[in-house]
């Protein structure tokens, strides 16, 4: 790969100091290091309380990191470290160049889908009813239909929910894009609904960083796959060079 | 849902604060008697930011708002206002007339007890007059339409414009109180538990006109609550207030997933959701 890189991670981590638990100390992150390019997918892999979605929080800053940096080059072209940067730079880039698409939608109450999808549009300038429209796309092409794009997303099942979230990530893909198990809840066909529009994205230069647990769509989408255990990188390279570890397959029998 | 007809003027990390308190201390002092109501509070509100304040009755939250607005008098510190006086001048410094201009003109204040905003013996219109008034509009005909304009868009039923907010629900009076308060644009709004005491559905539809006329008018706000899910809501960034003091301030997600403070831990993990 000869794009130029856009996020560069190095020694982050990250310890939780549980004060109404007598200070106790969990540390999901003990130094971690890799570098993204511009329209890389990176997948990540680890068992579960390995690190993975602290790894992404910290990036996201919904967690506060305790060591390290993660250099990210913003559309400007300046470089700008997303685990110390001011609360509004953070607002801003979050408004306009990074997701997170968590497991589980956290959608404004009382808000139709469609609403949902769009409201991100609309922060980033696009009129409503372009913004609407556009989102109304979005969402059929993953099988949301009309009724339940005008419905209330708290209503919906699971892997409707997760549509949504898809969606919003998708609609108008930022630069960089951090999924958090995005098809967890879903079957097949909706999952290769997403496998298609995420790969749209990754070719249109959108890097991204995804935590799956499953094997198909590592293969279909990552560039590279990065192994977590214990908070630390036990693994990195292609999909091919390294070994996935069994809890993958595992992962995957129970979906088969 | 708000009509939508402005644009949200779009935020950037640029730009200045619009507001900016340092250092804002409120000591209740009487013979043999100190209470520090409030002590070395300190932050910046952004234009078309709402910022947060959270913590449990008695933490101060609610002076911070009582010494801004000027309802009580800082005992010291400073606030500075982008439009007053450039920035240059803290408002606790303000003279009788600017310090009513700026409660007119430039700030406004919701209350969480709606008697405190509103004057209940004069009708939901007359209310929003009042504060037109005050703030130099003086054609009848125009502030007739502006208060029909902003009872209609806090959704009051325009028919109930000459009527008394005393006989209103409490829903529909914490809605004439943000009309009124929106009513001359004023720059920064302070919100004090606007919610506490509705009915859960009534909340439910106060906090969703706030947030819809956050979203399309990009109002700069701090907002007072000791309820997250409020906080959750409506605010960018967020205050965490113990004892008088700020002992965490963060990015509302942050604060809500990754406490760092004990206090915020405790508050956190009080949330039954």
């Amino acid at each position: 790969m000869s794009a130029e890189p856009i996020l560069k991670v190095a020694d982050l981590e990250k310890e939780i100091v549980l004060h109404i638990l007598d200070d106790k100390q969990v540390a999901p992150l003990r130094g971690v290091s890799f570098d993204l390019a511009e329209g890389e997918f990176l997948g990540i892999v680890g068992p579960s309380g390995a690190g993975k979605s602290s790894l992404l929080k910290c990036l996201h800053r919904t967690y506060v990191a305790d060591g390290g940096r993660a250099e990210f080059r913003t559309e400007d072209g300046d470089w700008v470290d997303l685990l110390s940067t001011d609360e509004r730079t953070v607002l801003d880039l979050r408004r306009n160049e990074l997701y997170y698409a968590s497991q589980f939608l956290k959608a404004p109450p009382r808000v139709p889908a469609v609403d949902v999808v769009a409201s991100l549009l609309t922060a980033r300038g696009v009129e409503i009813d372009e913004a609407r429209a556009r989102s109304s796309e979005t969402l059929a092409r993953l099988n949301i239909d009309e009724e339940l794009q005008s419905s209330y997303p708290a209503l919906f099942s699971g892997g409707e929910q997760q549509r949504i979230n898809v969606a919003r990530a998708l609609v108008d893909p930022p630069r960089l894009l951090l999924l958090d198990e995005p098809t967890s809840a879903l079957d097949s066909e909706n999952r290769a609904r997403v496998l298609e529009l995420l790969l749209e994205a990754r070719k249109a230069g959108t890097a991204m960083i995804g935590i799956f647990h499953d094997i198909d769509m590592l293969q279909h989408l990552a560039d590279h796959v990065l192994v977590l255990e214990d908070g630390r990188v036990s693994q990195y390279g292609t999909p091919d060079d390294i070994d996935l570890p069994d809890y993958i397959d595992a992962a995957v029998a129970e979906f088969a | 849902m708000v009509a939508e007809q402005t644009q949200v003027p779009e935020p950037s990390a640029s730009s200045e604060p619009l507001l900016r308190v340092r250092d804002l201390t409120k000591i209740y002092e009487s013979p043999g008697q100190r209470i520090v109501a409030c002590e070395d509070v300190s932050f910046d509100v952004y234009p078309g930011e709402v910022l947060g304040i959270v913590g449990e009755s008695g933490s101060g939250k609610s002076t911070v708002l009582q010494c801004l607005f000027q309802d009580v008098e800082a005992t010291s510190g400073q606030a500075f206002l982008r439009s007053f006086e450039d920035g240059e001048r803290s408002i606790f410094d303000a003279d009788r007339r600017e310090r009513r201009e700026l409660r007119t003109h430039q700030m406004a204040m919701v209350y969480q007890n709606p008697r405190m905003g509103l004057n209940l013996m004069v009708t939901a219109g007359g209310n929003i007059a009042e504060r037109l008034l005050a703030a130099d509009w003086r054609r009848v005909d125009e502030i007739r339409d502006k208060a029909s304009d902003y009872l209609s868009r806090t959704e009051v039923p325009v028919d109930r414009m000459d009527d008394f907010p005393a006989f209103f629900s409490g829903g529909m009076q914490q809605r004439v109180q943000i009309a009124k308060a929106l009513a001359n644009n004023p720059e920064l709004v302070l919100l004090d538990e606007l919610t506490t005491g509705l009915d859960v559905s009534v909340q439910a539809g106060v906090l969703d006109l706030v947030r819809d006329i956050q979203r399309i008018y990009g109002m700069t706000a701090v907002i007072v609550s000791h309820d997250l899910g409020v906080i959750r809501l409506l605010a960018d960034r967020t205050l965490v207030m113990k004892d008088g003091h700020v002992v965490e301030s963060g990015l509302t997600d942050q604060i809500l997933e990754d406490p760092q403070h004990e206090y915020t831990q405790l508050l956190v993990n009080c949330v039954t959701n």
